[in-house]
């Protein structure tokens, strides 16, 4: 198996380069970024990642919509979301759904890495 | 809004606030005012959605807003969108975190937020109608910041 493809969804460029900066040491290739849920959508019907790092709060539409959408389609598609919310309600939310991971921002590279290596 | 309702969710934003500085070792130190209100000011307004509707607002100076990205990306910025971006997130967080606490105290609540919007320039002054609101005022060695929150029905 080649490198594994990172997608990050998030409408800030900077969580892309904190993702960038800590994913690329460890041999993950990062795609091009997603700014919303709708462009994960197109992205992921073009080309398959191995990985999805998801913001909730996103204009257009957000983490969780995204993330239902997919994995309807595809129950194995990994997916950890990433958000400065993280109330019980909505992690239960989040389970039911079937997202694979949920980490609270801020966060340490490490944490993102743990969390990324955890699904392989 | 009752008011006792209300100082708790200042209260849970100020944890948050503090929670977030304390992770990049930076010293702030509540204060009466703004001590360097001049020159170009960067600002982001966070909305709140649910059982009660409000907004966040997070307004700093250049040379803090810039230490901040530095503590925080290790780095300094490449140019002014990066503060801008910088401060979109450093205002979510602050509003997500303290609205994760929210939520699990008044279940039911479900209170969510809206994308960041940001505004940058001199002299400064952003009003919301039809919400009142408190403004708290801390002082770091790089200047200065402002956070005010407001909430319908107070």
């Amino acid at each position: 198996m080649g490198q594994w493809k990172v997608l990050v969804v998030d409408d800030s460029p900077l969580v892309y380069k904190a993702v960038k900066k800590a994913l690329e040491p460890e041999g993950f290739l990062l795609m091009d970024q997603a700014f919303n849920g709708r462009e994960c959508l197109d992205r992921v019907s073009v080309q398959l990642p191995d990985v999805i790092i998801m913001d909730i709060t996103m204009p257009v539409m957000d983490g969780l919509q995204a993330a239902e959408h997919l994995l309807r389609k595809n129950s194995q598609m990994k997916i950890i979301m990433v958000s400065a919310m993280g109330d019980e309600e909505l992690l239960k939310k989040a389970k039911r759904i079937g997202v694979t991971n949920f980490l609270n921002k801020p966060f340490k590279p490490e944490e993102l890495v743990n969390a990324v290596r955890s699904i392989f | 809004m009752e008011k006792d309702k209300f100082t708790q969710f200042c209260s849970c934003f100020e944890n948050a606030f503090q929670k977030l500085v304390s992770q990049y070792g930076l010293n702030v130190v509540r204060h009466q005012e703004l001590t360097d209100s001049g020159g170009k000011r960067f600002s982001a307004v966070v909305g709140v959605v649910g059982l009660n509707k409000g907004r966040i607002h997070v307004e700093m100076g250049g040379n803090l807003v810039k230490k901040l990205f530095e503590l925080a990306n290790g780095e300094p910025e490449e140019d002014e969108m990066d503060l801008c971006f910088y401060l979109a997130e450093f205002t979510n967080i602050i509003a997500g975190n303290g609205i994760t606490l929210l939520n699990d105290r008044y279940r039911g609540s479900n209170l969510r937020l809206t994308p960041p919007a940001i505004f940058t320039g001199e002299n400064l002054d952003i009003t919301t109608p039809k919400v009142l609101s408190t403004s708290t005022f801390y002082n770091t060695e790089f200047g200065s910041l402002r956070i005010e929150i407001g909430f319908e029905g107070v």
